[in-house]
């Protein structure tokens, strides 16, 4: 099952996720994940009206902006950048040899 | 299919250190999709699929494809069987000095699929069986009831 990121305002329930084609397009909308660390807020907004493109194509970019001002903003970068490599990820699965790959840990 | 689909492209100037400069070209993500793709087509994903359904699916599309062909490993090692089989007991007809060879007929039915095919004995003993337990569960409930004992 996909990840989505759910939240309802006024009355009306939005699910956020990315698909392929929406990860593209959100790149294509200037999103660039290298300057995450460097452009944080450039970074969110291109990534919430991104993530909006897979079940709410319908609304217009200042819908999507306005949206951005109702919702709180603590660890939504963090949620949004984990639905965008999801699809990526999904590619890259290596369940199949993880016995042959070197554990990590973080502190 | 394993290492194909999850390898990053390299030494073509896509990703990875060029030759002679010190800096990465990154390969886009568009790219790393794209390169993707025709390993999941081959599996029988749809364009739409892969790029505008649950990104999850592609776990799915992975897994029914390696069964797909191990089954398909299975079939061929099962009619290479067959053919040994037939061989085997025609080989006598084979032997040019044989003056009666003996034939074997090929086998009356296929191989059993799974380890225990159930026989009409088997079914006539979980008959006898069923029949039993419900005597024995009929003898307990009127036990119970003489008693004035529930459940």
């Amino acid at each position: 099952m996909e990840k989505t990121l759910h939240f309802t305002v006024d009355g009306k329930e939005y699910n956020l996720t990315f698909t392929r084609a929406t990860v593209i397009a959100t790149e294509r909308m200037g999103f660039n994940v290298g300057e995450v660390v460097t452009k944080p807020i450039t970074s969110l907004t291109y990534l919430w009206r991104g993530a909006f493109l897979a079940n709410h194509d319908t609304l217009t970019i200042a819908e999507v902006d306005e949206l951005l001002t109702k919702v709180q903003t603590k660890g939504l970068l963090d949620a949004l950048i984990d639905l965008y490599k999801a699809p990526i990820e999904s590619l890259f699965d290596n369940e199949g040899n993880s016995k042959n790959l070197v554990a990590w840990t973080v502190t | 299919m394993d290492g194909d689909i999850t390898a990053i492209p390299s030494s073509n100037g896509e990703v990875g250190e060029g030759e002679g400069s010190d800096t990465q070209t990154l390969v886009s993500t568009a790219d790393i999709f794209d390169k993707a793709f025709p390993e999941y087509l081959v599996m029988g994903m749809t364009y739409d699929e892969f790029y505008n359904r649950d990104h999850t699916l592609v776990k799915a599309y992975r897994y029914a494809y390696k069964r797909k062909r191990e089954e398909c490993n299975r079939d061929l090692w099962l009619q290479g069987a067959y053919v040994y089989e037939a061989i085997v007991r025609i080989a006598p007809a084979l032997n040019p000095f044989a003056k009666h060879p003996k034939i074997e007929p090929y086998l009356d039915k296929p191989y059993p699929l799974y380890d225990k095919e159930e026989t009409s004995e088997d079914v006539k003993s979980k008959a006898v069986a069923d029949k039993g337990l419900a005597y024995m569960q009929a003898q307990m409930m009127n036990i119970n009831k003489k008693f004035g004992l529930t459940g």
